[in-house]
């Protein structure tokens, strides 16, 4: 008796941790999380003629101010349409590089194909900063610095990795049998590529799209740098906000701007992007 | 110490669908005993619900006069031999074996002995320091068993531990297997594929199909006198007919069935009543002239397909439309077409109700 | 009669990919090397020269090498550290699909917004000091943004890194078959013993990945030191910005570059040897 009695409280307690765990790291993730977001929100809406400052726990009166002058009177609509614009032609030129190259590294047994594999990883261990430096240099003396052309180029070259790791695994993962199995029913290269390949490396394509397309919207140090001038893009843009002339308010605003494409692409990519896809094409890098 | 294995009531369901339904039964302590089954049939289902990795939703599962359903799988002293063998990926052919013994902190010098005599019994010397992606499908296998056997746990649970060996070898551990469970007394549940195995070494026989325990015999009974048809029909092969008792006397019962009228030894049968006859192959006899007067159950056919299967000869022969199997002698000689007869001991005769 | 090899046609297919990334990571290389000692300059003359070599040993220089070193160290580690027992908490809770996505969030916010963000909690008048101040902890609100200490960089990148890395160990824990942690249960291993035999040492190449790529994303950090860092010392991608562009010297600002790949360098297969000593 006495030993059931331990054993039910035992499993009561166990029950109990299932239920409290969740929600003790909920509350984390909220506060981790949501409490940022939520600040530079209700910083966004303080009034510029009553500044909020140190004891005040909350601002005193609150304006659209800000965010009427930020659409009003800056380039970040404009920042925003290069954002995107420059991601779109990113991922395409990555995809089309990428896919010949993914295909012979995956499916053909090259001689020295792990070496291949490890050389494509090198723009990601590149400082960045060194790269838009010196490659930016040389796209000057090309001729291309300032231009779509010159950013779409380097974008590319720091997205290329992601794309390529991604859709050589996918094509590794590819079983032999299905593809043999196809032939062996007679089918001809174009019909083996559409009915055969590339149904299979769609979910790679996925995968690889939207990360290649965070990474060119993420992109600071060569689009600074190469793309200076005359092509801004959000980061830029917020960086000069927080610079040289900081000012929190506005800041505010155009980070909140500037977080929702990234968080609508994170809704995206979560319905259509299985965790163990990313994990296992990031974790094998 | 030897451990009683009771399954009692045990109910297990995967969302709606129901892989164990009331399954009980006693296993002596020291028995040998063979699950037997069509593929789907809940066989590692209920091993993993023994070893405790799966909770059922009923019942209750004693090793001795404890119940166990509240102990965590460590610590039930069971080993299983897994069927996707679970080696460990990480660790050395070694490594994995003594594993058991680590965790029970058997003396390091103890270990060792029993790694040396594990490895020679599965015959895996000089493989130790390999890891198991660098082994064959069948020395991965090995590397399971050894794993459990070298435990010695109270109870031993075999999921097909054999199916990836060839046959000479398989014969050997097998009778290895049976030794060191023998010697040891630990009660063994045994699942295999292969019924010649499971006759030739267990103590009990238990055939199951979708999720339900259809007959627990010994060897002999089981294949002599299966309860019901899926067990006549999935142990060996067999002549299944439907039947109608016409006369009932004494124990001697006459059959009206699908090979003609057959004098049958049963306990029970009223004459109206309708059961199966099983017939196993080799209790057909074909007949020569020279025995013929004296046989009773005559059955008469012509021959379709004779085919040698190296101990004996079976014969696939039609009887009123409906093809029997017999084994005759190998060297028998009776050519594909030609007429024959055969006859079957009225006690060979197996009566099924279901 | 030798048979002469036939051309592999699939060498030609890797032209796109890693030649487009070999010819510019070698242009790059190649020039930032080549200007390290006086080639390749834009304007004066281009010879071959030492004294940017000799001149860049600073005690600046080391100052910002070792702020870089040190954040991208520690948030390496500190974000494992983090990530490893919640990745392990998070396979068993229910829900826990829901949990990621939102954990993932971090990671999709611009390393600018995401330095923002952070800056403000943790300023003169975030929330963090008025809650400590009001709590009675302290007196004054601390300096955590652009402290001396560089705490307010290592919080945002630990916050950007986390799941990134959380993604990555979550799946390799996940991808830990269950009849291997079965069988070492019915083998007599309790939780603790399955996770150090088992789960431990089969997860430890995808962590040693995590750490590194963490490390070398926030060693070449430029953006969110600058914003979130202290004033001295810089990130090391700071000098090389502020020699090149503030005080036109790209030959320095050369030197400073290669130095940085060669630490990277240094570090990740010291790094990698240590681990493999460490796991065997
Ligand atoms: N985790 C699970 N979720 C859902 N269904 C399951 C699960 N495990 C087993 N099943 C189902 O339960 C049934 C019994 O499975 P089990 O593995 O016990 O069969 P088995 O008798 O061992 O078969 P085999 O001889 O092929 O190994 C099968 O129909 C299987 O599909
Ligand atoms: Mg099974």
């Amino acid at each position: 008796m006495n030993n059931y009695h331990v054993k039910s409280q035992k499993k009561l307690t166990r029950q109990l941790l299932k239920i409290l765990l969740p929600f003790g790291l909920l509350s984390i993730i909220i506060v981790w999380i949501g409490v940022p977001i939520l600040y530079a929100l209700l910083w966004s809406f303080v009034n510029p003629e009553f500044p909020w400052s140190y004891p005040d726990p909350f601002p005193k009166n609150l304006s659209l101010f800000q965010w009427e002058y930020v659409f009003k009177y800056t380039t970040i609509v404009k920042s925003i349409g290069n954002s995107f614009l420059l991601a779109f032609v990113t991922t395409i030129v990555c995809f089309i590089l990428a896919l010949p190259t993914a295909y012979a590294l995956g499916r053909r047994k090259l001689k020295g194909s792990e070496f291949f594999k490890i050389i494509m990883l090198l723009p990601m261990v590149f400082p960045g900063m060194a790269m838009g430096l010196f490659l930016g240099r040389m796209l000057h003396g090309m001729g291309v610095s300032g231009t779509y052309l010159g950013v779409v180029m380097v974008h590319t070259l720091v997205s290329l990795p992601y794309m390529l790791r991604i859709l050589v695994v996918n094509f590794e993962s590819m079983p032999q049998d299905l593809i043999d199995a196809a032939s062996n029913l007679g089918a001809g290269n174009w019909v083996k590529f559409k009915e055969v390949y590339l149904p299979m490396i769609l979910p790679g394509l996925v995968a690889g799209a939207m990360f290649t397309f965070i990474t060119s919207m993420e992109e600071f140090n060569l689009t600074f740098i190469v793309g200076a001038p005359d092509i801004t893009t959000i980061p830029t843009v917020l960086y000069s906000y927080l610079g040289e002339n900081f000012l929190r308010t506005r800041a505010s605003v155009v980070s909140l701007i500037l977080l929702i494409p990234n968080l609508i692409l994170l809704i995206v990519a979560e319905r259509k992007i299985k965790t163990e896809y990313m994990g296992a094409a990031l974790g094998k890098m | 110490m030897t451990t009683r294995l009771i399954v009692n009531g045990i109910d297990k369901t995967f969302g709606d669908f129901q892989a164990l339904s009331d399954v009980s039964f006693t296993i002596e302590p020291g028995q040998f005993v063979t699950l037997l089954g069509p593929s789907g049939c809940g066989k590692t289902t209920l091993l993993r619900v023994i070893a405790g990795f799966l909770e059922p939703e009923k019942g209750e599962i004693l090793f001795g006069d404890k119940v166990m359903n509240d102990v965590p799988p460590n610590k039930r002293n069971t080993a299983m031999c897994f069927q996707s063998y679970a080696l460990f990926p990480h660790k050395t052919v070694y490594e994995n074996i003594i594993f058991g013994l680590r965790m029970r902190k058997v003396s390091a010098d103890e270990q060792r002995k029993r790694v040396k005599e594990v490895m020679e019994m599965v015959d895996l010397v000089g493989l130790e320091n390999r890891k198991p992606y660098e082994l064959s499908g069948g020395q991965q296998q090995r590397v399971a068993l050894a794993r459990a056997i070298i435990v010695r746990p109270e109870i031993l649970l075999f999921d097909e531990p054999l199916s990836n060996l060839d046959a000479k070898l398989r014969e050997k551990v097998r009778v290895d297997i049976r030794n060191i469970q023998h010697s040891l007394g630990i009660t063994t549940v045994y699942v295999t594929h292969d019924q010649a195995e499971a006759l030739a070494i267990s103590d009990v026989v238990i055939a199951m199909n979708k999720g339900r325990i259809v007959q627990k015999s010994d060897p002999k009974t089981i294949y002599n006198r299966p309860s019901t048809k899926f067990v006549a029909d999935f142990i060996g092969s067999a002549n299944i007919t439907p039947g109608t008792c016409t006369e009932f006397a004494g124990s001697t019962a006459v059959v009206d069935s699908l090979y003609g009228v057959l004098r049958v030894q049963a306990a029970d049968l009223t004459p109206g009543e309708e059961a199966f006859l099983c017939i196993r192959p080799e209790d057909f006899v074909p007949i020569f002239a020279e025995n013929a007067p004296h046989a009773v159950n005559v059955v008469t056919g012509s021959v379709l397909h004779a085919v040698y299967m190296g101990n004996s000869l079976d014969l696939f022969v039609k009887v009123n439309d409906h093809v029997v199997r017999i084994s005759a002698a190998k060297d028998c000689p009776i050519p594909e077409g030609s007429q024959i007869s055969f006859t079957v001991q009225p006690d060979k005769i197996c009566v099924m109700k279901g | 009669m030798m048979k002469r090899r036939k051309f592999e046609w699939g060498y030609l297919l890797l032209i796109p990919g890693i030649g487009y990334i070999v010819f510019f990571v070698i242009a790059s290389l190649y020039i930032m090397v080549a200007q390290s000692f006086g080639f390749y300059n834009y304007t004066g003359s281009s010879e071959f020269s030492l004294t940017f070599w000799q001149n860049v040993f600073t005690r600046t220089f080391f100052d910002d090498l070792w702020f870089s070193f040190r954040t991208a160290l520690l948030t390496a580690l500190v974000s494992i550290v983090i990530c490893y027992p919640l990745s392990l908490l998070m396979q068993k809770i229910p829900g826990r699909k829901t949990f990621l996505s939102i954990l993932k969030i971090p990671m999709f916010v611009p390393a600018l917004v995401a330095s923002f963000l952070i800056v403000n909690i943790i300023d003169y008048h975030g929330i963090i000091n008025i809650v400590l101040v009001k709590l009675g902890f302290i007196e004054e609100p601390l300096r955590l943004r652009n402290d001396p200490a560089g705490i307010g960089a290592l919080v945002v990148q630990i916050w950007k890194n986390v799941p990134f890395q959380m993604i990555i160990m979550y799946s390799a824990i996940e991808a830990v078959r269950k009849d291997v942690k079965d069988a070492a249960a019915n083998l007599g291993a309790n939780r603790f013993a399955i996770l150090k035999e088992i789960i431990l040492p089969i997860t430890l190449p995808s962590a040693l990945v995590a750490v590194i790529m963490v490390f070398i994303r926030t060693f070449n950090d430029f953006a969110i030191s600058k914003t979130a860092g202290p004033y001295y010392p810089t990130s090391i991608s700071n000098l090389m910005y502020l020699h090149a562009y503030t005080f036109g010297d790209w030959n320095t600002s050369a030197c400073i570059g290669v130095m940085m790949m060669v630490t990277s360098i240094v570090f990740v297969s010291f790094y990698t040897y240590i681990s493999k000593k460490i796991a065997d």
